[in-house]
């Protein structure tokens, strides 16, 4: 499909009739529309979606009539938007256009039913319309909706085309698998009564042979066990393959961060051990309290203690006294008149002399019996301090030694933490893998257990078939009928293995282009892959090893276009599938590529080597370019551009196309 | 009785049948015209047209 011009009418802020005639040269096949930030470079992008798939991913895509025009409508009035793209596609001149009226009502502007109208020229040169109903037919033959986002790119908007889940789904479209597929498809299987198999089956003659009608209800259970069986195979190569790269991934993460899982194990040793300490010293903390509130007053009497036991030591003090004994206690004796010796204590005898005479060593008279009771006190009063002393030393000293203990951990762990910093916890991951080397063993016993399954059930089929076919065979119908079978199930057979090769094939030929490509866009070392479902992966090589590389924006944005440019120069390549001696072209038609803003984000010489292989890869470029971009493209894509507009922003409601 | 799992195909015939399976397949992935039973029923005869012929 080559592009050759647009046409706008009153479309968003393009008021009056607008036009953009597209470089159709070969060797000079770029169009360039220079325009700043908000100058209707993303509108004219859009303008392409509206008049091929009536879809605008605009804000308020309702309002599509230019608001000055809009503006001067008087109540009643309509006015017409209208978007007509020339293409040729096929040798064929197209001319769609689309249309829709807008009219004023109670003050408002009111879109009315819009219109699409698609006609091209025949052999004779006369113009043709093409019938209502088949519109949309013929748009989607031009460029099926689903591909269009590949081909009217929308560089801001797509954030990262190669790893969109409909992915592989286009690329088979794009190249040419579809056909096989669709026909995979159709064709069916011998259970499916809506395929071409499961028909022909079904108008087979059995004479109602019981035996027949048996042997291939047994053949259609087989074949449906065998279809669950294949889907679930299916599903389960598809998480295994999931879980395969998932484990790798956990394994480099590891072995790449050995290091800070031991520096984390360490942390948390630490962590436990500073807890442990920290619950040891309030239980000291609370002994030394313990102790000190028993022990203190005994530790600081002893110094007031010692003065008065060295002040009574100095002191005369007889000591002839029986200790606790006082002088009321004598007086009561002597008034008793015995002693408790039994003696009579008579006056002028001389065991009233003996016990008159001790009275001269008792209290009050004598303090020799209090000093020696006090020294005895003090004696046993003193003899616990030292210990208490001791222990709260040795506490104390321990607390010491403990809090030196926890904050050289601490310091431990804040380094630790220093050293860390940024990278994951790695103890994640290790339970992760665990769990996926898990869940892979299960997947691989589940589809061994599958393939014994399908195994059975095959040869069932076997088995059942040659019943079958020696039943069926005997009426002339059948015989026609089973030739027809023969026929479908050999066209499946080839279908089936072509589709394999030419999937295979294709992939590994976009995986080589867009990594041809990708190195002449990208000033670096880095490789890109392209897994089963299309999806694509950068790889950097660090140490003779391969891993997967984040990607900035910058970097993301040269992917995308490594990997469009790759899908279009593969696009343009013949894909031939081969009958016998007659040949097929599976290959699509070659595309224009139509981008907005595509240097956005890269650098300066990302914009260069971008637009130094675009135009030599695609059929035809066009794109809308930032001045500011246009700077760093220029110098190198001058020689391809054979068509150049700039954008003229009026005001906010109005902008213009100039030719340069 | 004849055992039809002997049959011989036809190359030519085969061959060419597949190539008009995989144009109306193309066509149709671009008109989208045909559903899915429309396709069944004229890949059908495809099969059954070009099998009936004798070159």
């Amino acid at each position: 499909m080559l592009l050759e011009s647009l046409r706008l009418h009153n479309f968003r802020q393009y008021k009056g009739d607008q036009y953009i005639t597209f470089s159709c040269d070969s060797q000079k096949n770029v169009t360039v529309i220079l325009g700043d930030n908000t100058f209707g470079k993303t509108t004219l992008l859009q303008a392409f979606n509206w008049c091929f798939y009536s879809t605008v991913m605009l804000p308020n895509p309702e309002a599509l009539l230019n608001y000055d025009v809009a503006a001067s409508l008087r109540e009643g009035d309509s006015a017409n938007v209208e978007v007509e793209i020339k293409l040729i596609h096929s040798g064929v001149h197209y001319i769609l256009t689309r249309s829709r009226e807008y009219i004023k009502k109670s003050g408002s502007i009111h879109p009315l039913q819009g219109k699409i109208k698609v006609s091209y020229k025949g052999e004779d040169g006369q113009t043709e319309n093409i019938r209502d109903s088949k519109v949309d037919d013929v748009i989607n033959s031009i460029l099926p909706k689903d591909l269009s986002t590949y081909f009217f790119f929308d560089t801001e908007r797509v954030g990262s085309v190669s790893s969109r889940k409909d992915l592989a789904e286009s690329v088979r479209g794009l190249l040419g698998l579809s056909v096989l597929a669709n026909a995979i498809k159709h064709i069916g299987t011998k259970t499916a009564k809506t395929s071409v198999l499961g028909s022909i089956y079904g108008s087979m003659d059995l004479d109602g042979d019981q035996r027949a009608s048996e042997a291939i209800l047994k053949i259609q259970d087989a074949q449906a066990r065998r279809e669950v069986i294949a889907a679930q195979l299916e599903n389960i190569a598809s998480e295994i393959n999931n879980y395969d790269g998932r484990k790798d991934q956990l394994d480099t993460i590891l072995r790449d961060n050995q290091t800070t899982s031991a520096l984390q194990k360490k942390k948390e040793d630490l962590e436990r051990r500073v807890a442990q300490e920290l619950s040891t010293q309030i239980s000291t903390i609370k002994a030394l309290l313990a102790e000190y509130s028993a022990g203190a007053m005994h530790f600081y009497a002893q110094p007031l203690l010692r003065r008065a036991s060295d002040f009574l030591h100095e002191a005369k003090v007889d000591d002839k006294g029986i200790k606790d004994l006082t002088k009321a206690t004598l007086e009561d004796i002597v008034k008793r008149g015995t002693c408790i010796c039994g003696c009579e204590l008579s006056p002028g005898s001389e065991a009233l002399a003996h016990v008159l005479a001790e009275m001269q060593y008792v209290p009050p008279e004598s303090i020799g019996n209090a000093v020696r009771n006090y020294r005895s006190k003090v004696q046993s009063f003193g003899s616990g301090s030292e210990r208490i002393l001791s222990s709260i030393e040795v506490r104390y000293q321990e607390l010491y030694r403990s809090k030196t203990r926890v904050q050289e951990w601490n310091d431990e762990i804040e380094d630790i933490i220093d050293r860390i910093k940024g990278k994951e916890d790695m103890k994640k991951f290790e339970v992760e893998l665990s769990d996926v080397k898990a869940r892979l063993k299960e997947l691989n016993a589940k589809r061994e257990r599958l393939i014994r399954d399908d195994e059975a059930a095959k040869n069932k089929i076997e088995q059942y078939q040659k019943v079958y076919d020696g039943l069926v065979a005997v009426s002339g119908k059948n015989k026609s009928t089973m030739m027809y079978i023969r026929y479908a199930e050999s066209i499946l057979d080839w279908l089936v293995s072509t589709y394999k090769d030419k999937e295979g094939y294709i992939r590994e030929e976009l995986e080589e282009k867009v990594n041809s490509i990708f190195e002449r866009m990208y000033h670096g070392h880095r490789r890109v892959t392209i897994d089963a479902k299309y999806q694509v992966t950068l790889l950097t090589t660090i140490s003779d090893t391969e891993i997967e590389s984040g990607e900035s924006e910058g970097l993301n944005r040269v992917k995308n276009f490594a990997f469009i440019a790759g899908l279009v120069a593969l696009a343009k390549e013949k894909i031939i599938s081969k009958a016998g001696e007659q040949e097929f072209d599976l290959s699509s038609e070659p595309y224009p590529l139509v981008m907005d803003a595509p240097f956005s984000n890269a650098d300066e010489t990302h914009t260069s080597n971008i637009s130094k292989v675009l135009p030599e890869v695609a059929e035809q470029v066009i794109m809308f370019v930032m001045q500011k971009d246009w700077r760093y493209a220029e110098p190198v894509i001058a020689d391809r551009v054979g068509s150049s507009y700039r954008l003229l922003k009026h005001s906010e409601q109005f902008s213009e196309l100039k030719g340069a | 009785m004849p055992d039809a799992t002997n049959t011989v195909l036809n190359e030519k015939k085969l061959n060419q049948m597949k190539v008009e399976i995989l144009r109306l397949e193309q066509n149709n992935l671009k008109t989208r015209e045909k559903p899915d039973g429309a396709m069944v029923d004229a890949i059908k005869k495809i099969i059954v047209d070009e099998s009936k012929k004798s070159y």
